[in-house]
């Protein structure tokens, strides 16, 4: 048996590591609000819908992992430049790839910000009342930006700690609409034209955003051939996340209630009566673990850009990348404190949904350029990124 | 703000590392001038005198001058301190047979040296030197050395004796089944108990001897075969570069080798049984006693070990497996329960059921500060307790401790300072605390308390979660010897999982746990036809 040094293989990706990681940056707090926002669009049909997107995304995500298969081991930020540059003017592939770092960069940027506000308002609004949202959102803030200064392998074991946390917790709160939830609030079914349904795609699209950050965590897996497995169950673990929240929301509450639910799923929680627990009203427990889920998706993203400023400077010894990490906070909470209310909020999200679209897109541009111009990394150059 | 504690912890070592250098420069300089490569001489009087002027006439120091028998011209002295010999051993084994009348027929010619050497000092361990420094380090040891006028080399002989404790049950890791021996200062009663468990030829025992003026004996133990050769070589560069005047506890080489200095959480492992030890290395792990001290250390360490006890082993595997799940929560309660109760009580009022919440309402109505101050004090004043108990003489101890928590707790409730959910709130706190096998990861987890206190006083459970997601983020960057702190949970692996929250039956542990990376990865052999995993593995043995 061929051993591996211990080094190189504790600074890899486990496949379950990647599962919770990228699942992780996918679900955030909008799982709690996604039942209203797609009822509001196609009403019970709502469970196609999130299925169709989920194939849609897994086509997409196909072709990422195809990508990435072409260059195991190396992060986004090595490959693009290979993609775009000639063997002869290494310089030249830089300066090509800045436009898609910066579209990547704000991108996240944006996705972060707008989490943390939804976030800081969602604890304003429903357990600290009386704590502004500045101090809340400011302490994720400076909670993450310690988590982002870490290696992406360690940040995946945080990641793999809070995943059955959150999972646990998401499976106890669905049982109670096994308990309270009546299956004819699901029905009519097939009433929605395809405009809705069409809007009602994009708006779960933006649930989906986040599994485009394997182009950064694809340079630590253990095993990029067998990536697409792993991104398959990842995929079909989302959706049936969202479709089961969905469907138990909507028996619970019924069409009608649940658009005025500001959280349906909160609200679940909420159903919780029992005198065999010590505890009464669970939502500001489910809160207080879905912080953790919050704090790894806002850490995630948070080291994507780190780690992108980092490697671009090859200043990736831990000095620098708490310096680069630092650098972020005064942009980010600027941007946090941007929209002036929540409904301002929700334009965002929609405008950073439509963005994912664009980064999504680019990927795949530098896929075809990739195919095209036949690029492929070599395997040496991978061993000496891999551990950093 | 990890990583600042980390930066601040290398200059703080390379200060003291300056420091100890000047400090060894000094001694060694002194030590040089008076000593140097002095040879032994040959004139007796002038060892007598050379020895004594340095040990400065010490009280302590016993020289017995006398006269051969075997040839009566020839002077002779032997030196060594009266209260760490085995006086017998001088009296009956070197003295008597040097004294008296020798059955072996005196030759002229024959050496005298060679003859004393050789046939009249009956003991175990001699040893022939021609420095001065050696016959010293001797005489500190305990071992006598012998002078022979003209000649100018000592014999040094192993007469090593001294009072000791003798063997007594460990007392802070007591077990209800189990061997009930400890270890113990002697070093070699310590090696003795572990080598008589672990009858292997792999063991390895290396001796250090660390401690400019202590001289102190510290070995590193290990099971060749087993042990990842790297963790073996770490360890032993970490103890050759600790220079200091003196190693009296284990606790000093822990902190000279631990990974992470600002770390709350130990990172080795401290066990004064030496069944544990044994099974410590039987796991691939290395274990360092120091000599004058029952303590051993046991590294690499990894978080979750800090929950087991030896125990846990010898009972049947549903006791343990239960036992562990108790001591999980309780760690959670230990860490997390007076910060949950002011969380609770100033900004999640509404999850507390509502009949509870009017009784602690109606408790708490007379208490004139805010939960986090009623909490510190009630903590701090625990922990005062906690420390008085342990220096009140013998059997009053926990006596007072117990009085002064019911007199005192109860009295404060009355007095209406603090709420009788508080009381109890401390109570469950400290008792669970000490649900924990080891101590060193009982009072980390003390210590990380109170911070929590003050997250939840501010952000209520946000607070605590992200304070524990803080903690987490610690945990998961610490390393011992190269070995990830959380193994086994992340980075998961099935097979080690055998190990941990739950102790499955030995008969199918039949690996060692894989993060200490051993050389030899089964426990126990195959069975038959049990499902051949690795193919290549099989080609190795059977070769």
């Amino acid at each position: 048996m061929e051993k591996k040094p211990a080094t190189n293989q504790s600074n890899t990706l486990t496949p379950y590591q990647i599962l919770c990681t990228l699942y992780l940056t996918i679900v955030g707090i909008g799982l709690f609000s996604l039942p209203r926002t797609l009822s509001k669009e196609v009403g019970s049909d709502g469970i196609w819908v999130i299925m169709f997107s989920g194939l849609i995304v897994w086509i997409l995500l196909f072709f990422i992992t195809r990508l990435l298969q072409l260059f195991p081991g190396q992060t986004f930020v090595r490959f693009v430049p290979e993609i775009l540059g000639s063997s002869r003017d290494k310089k030249m592939g830089k300066i090509m790839s800045i436009p898609f770092f910066l579209l990547f960069g704000i991108y996240y940027l944006f996705t972060m910000a707008s989490v943390i506000r939804l976030f800081g308002e969602t604890l304003a609004g429903a357990v600290f009342l009386h704590t502004p949202v500045e101090a809340i959102v400011i302490v994720l803030i400076l909670a993450t930006l310690v988590a982002a200064t870490m290696k992406p392998y360690l940040l995946a074991k945080v990641n793999e700690f809070v995943f059955p946390i959150t999972f646990i917790t998401f499976i106890l709160i669905i049982l109670v609409a096994i308990k309270y939830g009546e299956v004819t609030n699901l029905l009519p079914l097939f009433q929605s034209n395809p405009e809705q349904i069409w809007k009602g795609m994009l708006t779960t699209g933006f649930s989906f955003t986040g599994y485009e950050i394997c182009i950064l965590f694809a340079g630590y897996y253990q095993n990029t051939k067998k990536a697409m497995r792993v991104h398959t169950l990842l995929i079909l673990l989302v959706t049936i996340v969202y479709v089961v929240a969905f469907v138990a929301s909507l028996s619970l509450f019924g069409q009608y209630e649940i658009t005025k639910l500001q959280w349906p799923l909160l609200e679940m929680v909420k159903e919780y009566k029992s005198p065999l627990f010590v505890l009464e009203r669970f939502e500001s427990g489910v809160i207080a673990i879905w912080v953790t889920n919050v704090f790894v998706n806002v850490a995630n993203m948070y080291l994507f850009l780190v780690q992108m400023i980092s490697q671009l400077y090859h200043s990736e010894s831990h000095p620098g990348r708490k310096w680069i990490a630092w650098l972020f906070v005064p942009i980010v909470y600027a941007l946090v404190m941007l929209p002036k209310h929540v409904q301002e909020l929700n334009d965002w999200m929609y405008y950073v949904g439509i963005m994912n679209l664009v980064v999504v897109g680019a990927i795949l541009f530098l896929y075809v350029v990739a195919l095209f111009r036949r690029r492929k990394g070599d395997s040496r150059h991978a061993s000496s990124l891999s551990s950093p | 703000m990890v990583m600042s504690m980390k930066n601040r912890s290398i200059r703080f070592n390379r200060s003291k590392q300056k420091q100890n250098k000047r400090l060894e420069e000094q001694y060694e300089q002194k030590l040089e001038e008076k000593v140097g490569k002095q040879e032994i001489y040959p004139d007796l009087e002038e060892n007598i005198n050379f020895i004594q002027t340095l040990l400065g006439n010490s009280g302590d120091l016993v020289t017995r001058q006398f006269m051969i028998q075997y040839d009566p011209d020839v002077q002779a002295a032997i030196i060594y301190l009266d209260e760490l010999v085995a006086k017998e051993i001088n009296h009956n084994y070197v003295l008597r047979p040097l004294m008296k009348f020798s059955e072996i027929p005196h030759k002229k010619g024959r050496d005298i040296w060679d003859m004393a050497y050789q046939s009249l000092v009956q003991a175990g361990e001699t040893k022939v030197e021609e420095e001065m420094k050696k016959a010293i380090d001797a005489i500190l040891c305990g071992d006598t050395v012998l002078f022979i006028d003209g000649y100018a080399k000592t014999m040094i002989i192993g007469t090593r004796g001294w009072q000791t404790r003798g063997i007594s049950e460990p007392r802070a890791e007591s077990v209800v089944r189990g061997p009930r021996e400890g270890m113990s200062e002697t070093l070699l009663f310590s090696l003795g108990m572990i080598r008589r468990r672990l009858k292997d030829p792999d063991l390895r025992v290396k001796m250090h001897t660390i401690g400019k003026r202590t001289k102190t004996i510290v070995s590193l133990l290990y099971v060749d075969g087993i042990v990842e050769p790297k963790i073996v070589e770490e360890v032993e560069n970490r103890l050759k570069r600790i220079q200091i005047d003196g190693i009296l506890e284990t606790g000093y080489i822990e902190e000279f080798i631990q990974d992470q200095t600002w770390s709350p959480f130990p990172q080795l492992q401290n066990t004064e049984r030496p069944d544990a030890v044994v099974a410590h290395l039987l796991e691939g792990k290395v274990a360092i006693l120091v000599d004058g001290t029952p303590h051993a250390l046991i590294a690499p360490a990894v978080f979750t070990q800090f929950y087991y006890s030896p125990e846990d082993y010898y009972e049947r595997f549903h006791i343990a497996t239960f036992l562990r799940f108790v001591r999980i929560i309780s760690f959670f309660v230990a860490l997390a329960l007076p910060a949950l109760y002011i969380a609770f009580v100033s900004f999640h009022p509404e999850m507390i059921p509502s009949k509870l919440q009017l009784a602690m309402a109606a408790g708490r109505a007379t208490v004139p500060f805010p939960s986090i101050i009623e909490a510190l004090m009630m903590e701090m004043s625990v922990e005062v307790l906690r420390e008085a108990s342990i220096r009140l003489p013998g059997p009053v101890g926990p006596t007072i401790g117990i009085v002064g928590a019911l007199v005192i707790g109860d009295a404060a409730v009355r007095a209406g300072l603090v709420s009788p959910a508080m009381v109890i709130v401390v109570g469950l706190t400290t008792i669970s605390s000490y649900a924990n096998p080891n101590y060193n990861a009982a009072i980390s987890v003390r210590l990380i308390r109170f911070p929590l206190m003050i997250l939840a006083a501010i952000f209520g459970l946000y607070g605590i979660m992200l304070g524990l997601m803080l903690l987490l983020i610690h945990l998961v960057q610490l390393r011992s010897f190269g070995v990830p702190y959380m193994a086994p949970y992340a980075p998961l692996n099935r097979s080690d999982f055998k190990d941990t929250l739950i102790r499955v039956p030995w008969k199918w542990m039949n690996k060692r746990p894989s993060f200490f990376h051993p050389e030899d990865e089964r426990r126990q052999a195959k069975k038959d036809g049990e499902s051949e995993s690795k193919p290549n593995e099989e080609g190795q043995s059977s070769s």
